[in-house]
């Protein structure tokens, strides 16, 4: 294919700002009037509110308001409105260390801190639940009493006849897998500023990566019409996942502005962001696999227990998906996914890029080489002998259609020296080398019953283009990615296009930046809205130049006619047309991803997916054998973009992911001590930093046959889904040990040696 | 953060003044990459910071005839970590210091700072404990000096009185035939240390016998301390393998480690004798390597 503007590492639109610090995110933000809310959160994990007394902070100077679950809409509330389990404000009832009990808006930050201390709040304790394994118990306290246990989800997926399956192969491993509480770390922490307007509407200025489903939440939230929000987002400093779903800070912020007449701006502390920004959902995996002697998986059956947290949020989705995952990385014909989510007196989790796939990679991908082992076979070829191809459906329903896997294993392991480094040297200082497989999502999902967006671009007199796009950007770079799109397929350059995005009464719906669905979906409407408009200037510039519409050339902003020297400025065109027919020139895209015959959003399982990009890793490690101490080495990250829109950015994306791999695989990891979480900041909340970080080769495998705008697929979270169990599976290679729990600390390295020395 | 009373004082006479009338809650503030974030995080509420930024003379390292080092409290660790004179014969102080945070915390983080902060982790300490460091304490008016392992008396605490001020750390030279190493293990980079071991070996004339050793270990009791059964069992005898590890097997049993978020008892003890046997064996290293010559 050739190209002019995608596949090249241009540098992305938005850099100058950034590197300048001329860009303001919604932290930054400040307006005339504005108030600083704060919210007084629950010290206990389980506690019955017997009374709260604000009078103290009501009298206190520079406070305007303060207001408990009495003074906001008693609304029930969660992802999924059926499964609505969490108010505003507590009413009754506090269930983790964090939950929202008052808040206050004040003039500024201190005396808005002092009148949280000023509540005073009569708790009666109850006993926690502060593990999956207390809140199964028969007796044990329930998180929601309204309910008859603490089993908040449940499904089953079956696929062939995986009992039968495990009784006939000739090879069955089993284990269980144990993942952990882990934190998003973004660097701009959650936050907004709401106002409550004289003719009822409500702007919330927010860090969000799905403006309008915010505004749905937050209207259902508030009780009021949908009409009446506003979501405007600005720079955005992360997301990964931690903010999909509203949280409380935007409802309590708009009460608050109603009361006071005032912006209201809520920022979470660090510790705040550490301690209710929400989680990655620890996952319990037991997990079986089978094959045969020819090397053929012929089952997979594992069952779930995910950690919910407090409340609902995102987990049902998660269970779901992981389950989707586990049924398409391999085309297995018989497979059993069972999944549970358990309420725990535990801040909730949520969508973490990977969506359950890391946790459950690092089951999957560890038994793989445990079963390889068992065969005595290498694990690379057993990954081969199973690998999935193009335009094949899997058991499960998966339809699978580009497809490189083969080729990013073949990469994968030709540059980290697979036949070389396997089973490596001995001494006080152990390597080893392990590879991981993995597929993911490379365009988001039909969740919803539907998966479409739209876009517009308007040509400006001057020649401008303006694309106007819900594509959101976290920082991934999606307006960079959009604006390349719409400039290869105008015929622009990349310094011609400006995105207008993010504000709710501007952009067209959209389900938001999450599933690596941006560039797939709104990607795709980009590249129609700019085809229309591509047409309607050719026709415009045949009419002018009095030529037929083949003969014309639109590159770099300028078009010519074939044959000829002479070039116009798209300006000139835009003119003719204003003048000769009053009209500029435009153009609108819309893309509807095809639901396939017979979907319903039950029956759906892997048929959710439209679009799959799968990868492989392959991780060098080093391991002192006395201090514990992992160092990576070295990470081969092969992935399938499809057609790679901006080579840079996809790189960096599979890095930043590699990077967030290896702290789950080997250091990050919430710490709490009776449902208090002990190391709410990032001395003690250690993540890898760029003196951790190793070599990581991100290789942007090309592939055919996807829908996705000029062939690409996704890569916002695949590089993070198989990074745990490469790194396992190289330990496993340096020092013998097979870990079935994350993180594998230096402490863990340390007993299990010893152990394996005794 | 609470308000708080700022002063710039302009002699260390004013400075010690101006701690003395704030009370006991006022503090000396140099670089502010401990005191500040403890502000932030509500740890600390002083009632008035003591800004060292004008005060002259305490940001320097002078290096006298014999040897030794004269280190202004308020030198920046960045300076500590290039200095030539620091580097000449006392290059694990400077390696100690670049351990410390990032480079744009170590521009602005002092020793004296890291001292007085008196973090059982702060890095500088057990390799200037290990040199036989003393510190000058000054009430404004008159001066003290006591060895700097007498300095911390708990985590965060120190024997300075309300008035007093840090100012300056002597360093003895560098005993002839001796090498200092110290040894951090951190959770990530840039981190605190989870353990850090100082070892000072100084080495009898044409022998592997140690003469004399000094053994302190950090982050492993409530400051950092000295290992004197493990400087016993060293003295007078020849360093080879099979000391280094017992004098490592003891330096875990004189550790007195808790458990907390960042390590448990029981590994810091193997970490202590892992590190301490690795300080050792790069002293023999060097030894073997011909003594730096």
């Amino acid at each position: 294919m050739k190209t002019c503007i995608v596949r090249r590492g241009l540098p992305r639109i938005d850099a100058v700002p950034k590197v300048t610090g001329e860009a303001r995110y919604t932290v930054d933000l400040k307006m005339p009037g504005m108030l600083i809310g704060k919210i007084l959160r629950s010290p206990h994990p389980h506690a019955r509110i017997r009374s709260i007394d604000v009078s103290a902070a009501r009298e206190l100077e520079g406070v305007l308001a303060v207001i408990t679950a009495e003074d906001v809409p008693g609304t029930l509330f969660a992802f999924m409105q059926v499964m609505a389990d969490k108010h505003i404000l507590c009413t009754d009832k506090v269930r983790y260390v964090g939950d929202e009990v008052a808040a206050v808006a004040a003039v500024d930050d201190d005396t808005a801190e002092k009148a949280i201390g000023l509540i005073e709040v009569d708790y009666e304790l109850l006993p926690p639940v502060l593990s999956v394994e207390d809140a199964l118990k028969p007796d044990a306290p329930l998180v929601h009493e309204d309910k008859d246990s603490n089993l908040g989800f449940e499904v089953e997926r079956l696929f062939g006849d995986p009992d039968k399956a495990l009784a006939e192969a000739d090879y069955v491993v089993e284990g269980t897998y144990v993942t952990h509480d882990l934190a998003h770390t973004c660097l701009e922490v959650s936050n907004c500023v709401v106002k409550w307007d004289k003719k009822d509407r409500v702007t919330v200025w927010t860090n969000t990566q799905a403006p309008h489903t915010q505004r749905q939440e937050v209207a259902r939230l508030l009780g009021i019409p949908r009409a009446n929000v506003r979501v405007i987002s600005s720079y955005m400093g992360g997301g990964f996942g931690s903010k999909l779903v509203t949280d409380m800070k935007a409802p309590i912020a708009a009460v608050l502005s109603r009361i006071t007449g005032r912006p209201v701006r809520i920022v979470n502390t660090r510790s705040e962001e550490f301690t209710t920004a929400k989680t990655r959902y620890p996952y319990t995996i037991h997990l079986k696999t089978g094959a045969n002697k020819d090397g053929r998986i012929v089952v997979r059956d594992m069952t779930v227990i995910g950690d919910n947290g407090a409340y609902h949020d995102k987990g049902p989705a998660t269970i779901n998906f992981s389950a989707m995952m586990f049924g398409t990385l391999y085309n297995v014909p018989n497979i059993r996914a069972v999944g549970k989510l358990i309420y725990t007196n535990r801040q909730m989790g949520t969508a973490f890029r990977g969506f359950g796939n890391p946790q459950m990679a690092f089951a999957t991908e560890s038994q793989l080489d445990e079963l390889a082992e068992k065969m005595g076979m290498d694990p690379l070829e057993l990954r081969l002998r199973n690998a999935n191809h193009a335009m094949e459906t899997t058991s499960c329903g998966a339809e699978v259609c580009g497809c490189a896997m083969t080729e990013c294993m073949e990469i994968a392991a030709e540059r980290i020296g697979w036949k070389q480094k396997r089973n490596g040297a001995n001494g006080t200082v152990l390597r080893g080398v392990g590879l991981a497989n993995m597929v993911h999502t490379g365009g988001g999902g039909r969740f919803y019953g539907y998966n479409s967006t739209e876009a517009f671009i308007k040509l400006s007199d001057d020649g401008t283009v303006t694309l106007i796009t819900s594509a959101l950007d976290m920082g991934q770079g999606a307006h960079t990615a959009m604006a390349q799109i719409a400039a290869e397929e105008l015929g622009v350059r990349l310094s011609d296009v400006i995105v207008l995005s993010n504000d709710t009464d501007l952009t067209p719906y959209d389900l938001g930046a999450w599933g690596s669905r941006a560039t797939f979906m709104n990607g795709n409407a980009v590249f129609e809205a700019a085809r229309e408009a591509r047409l309607a200037l050719i026709e415009a510039a045949a009419e002018m130049l009095e030529v037929p519409a083949a003969d014309i050339l639109v590159e770099e902003g300028q078009i010519s006619v074939k044959g000829s020297d002479e070039k116009h400025a798209i300006a000139e065109i835009v003119d003719h047309s204003v003048n000769e027919h009053g009209w500029t020139i435009s153009g609108t895209g819309r893309f509807v991803d095809k639901l396939p015959e017979g979907y319903t959003i039950k029956s759906a399982f892997a048929k959710n997916i439209p679009c799959f990009s799968f990868g492989t890793q392959a991780v060098e490690v080093e391991i002192d054998a006395e201090t514990g101490q992992v160092h990576v080495l070295k990470v081969i990250a092969a992935h399938e973009t499809g057609t790679t829109i901006n080579q840079v950015m996809a790189e960096g994306q599979i890095e930043g992911s590699v990077v967030q791999g290896i702290g789950f695989a080997l250091m990050e990891r919430l710490i709490s001590e009776e449902g208090r979480i002990v190391n709410d900041r990032f001395l003690d909340y250690k993540i890898p930093n760029i003196g951790d970080i190793p070599e990581i080769e991100a290789v942007c495998v090309e592939s055919e046959g996807t829908k996705g705008p000029l062939g690409a697929k996704g890569i916002g979270e695949p590089g993070l889904v198989p990074t745990a169990p490469a790194i396992a599976n190289a330990i496993y290679d340096a020092i013998g040990v097979r870990f079935h729990e994350l993180p594998i600390t230096r402490e863990e390295v340390v007993k299990a040696l010893r152990e394996k020395r005794e | 953060m609470e308000a708080f009373d700022y002063m710039r004082p302009t002699s260390v006479v004013d400075a010690c003044a101006a701690l003395r009338e704030a009370g006991g809650t006022a503090r000396a503030l140099a670089g502010g990459t401990d005191i500040l974030v403890q502000m932030r995080e509500g740890k600390l509420r002083p009632a008035a910071l003591v800004s060292l930024r004008d005060v002259p003379g305490l940001r320097s390292v002078r290096r006298a005839q014999d040897g030794g080092l004269t280190i202004g409290a308020a030198t920046r660790l960045i300076d500590i970590e290039t200095s030539p004179d620091v580097l000449r014969d006392h290059a694990a102080l400077a390696e100690a210091a670049s351990w410390i945070g990032s480079v744009q915390v170590r521009d602005r983080a002092t020793i004296g700072g890291n001292l007085c902060n008196a973090a059982p982790s702060a890095d500088t300490a057990p390799i200037l404990i290990a040199y036989g460091s003393s510190v000058t304490i000054s009430d404004g008016r008159d001066e003290r000096t006591l060895p700097l392992e007498d300095f911390f008396t708990g985590p965060g605490e120190t024997v300075l009185e309300p008035g007093e001020l840090l100012t300056a750390i002597s360093v003895p030279p560098a005993p002839a035939r001796s090498h200092a190493k110290y040894y951090k293990t951190f959770r990530s980079a840039m981190d605190c240390c989870t353990v850090g071991v100082a070892v000072l070996v100084v080495f009898a004339p044409d022998s592997r016998v140690v003469e004399d050793a000094r053994v302190v270990l950090g982050a492993i009791a409530p400051t950092p301390i000295r290992a004197p059964r493990c400087e016993e069992m060293l003295r007078g005898k020849e360093l080879d393998t099979a000391l280094m590890a017992s004098v490592g097997a003891l330096a875990a049993e004189e550790a007195r480690p808790i458990d907390d978020v960042r390590a448990s008892a029981e590994y810091r003890r193997v970490l202590a004798e892992v590190l301490t046997k690795r300080a050792l064996a790069a002293a023999d290293s060097w030894l073997q390597k011909g003594a730096g010559a």
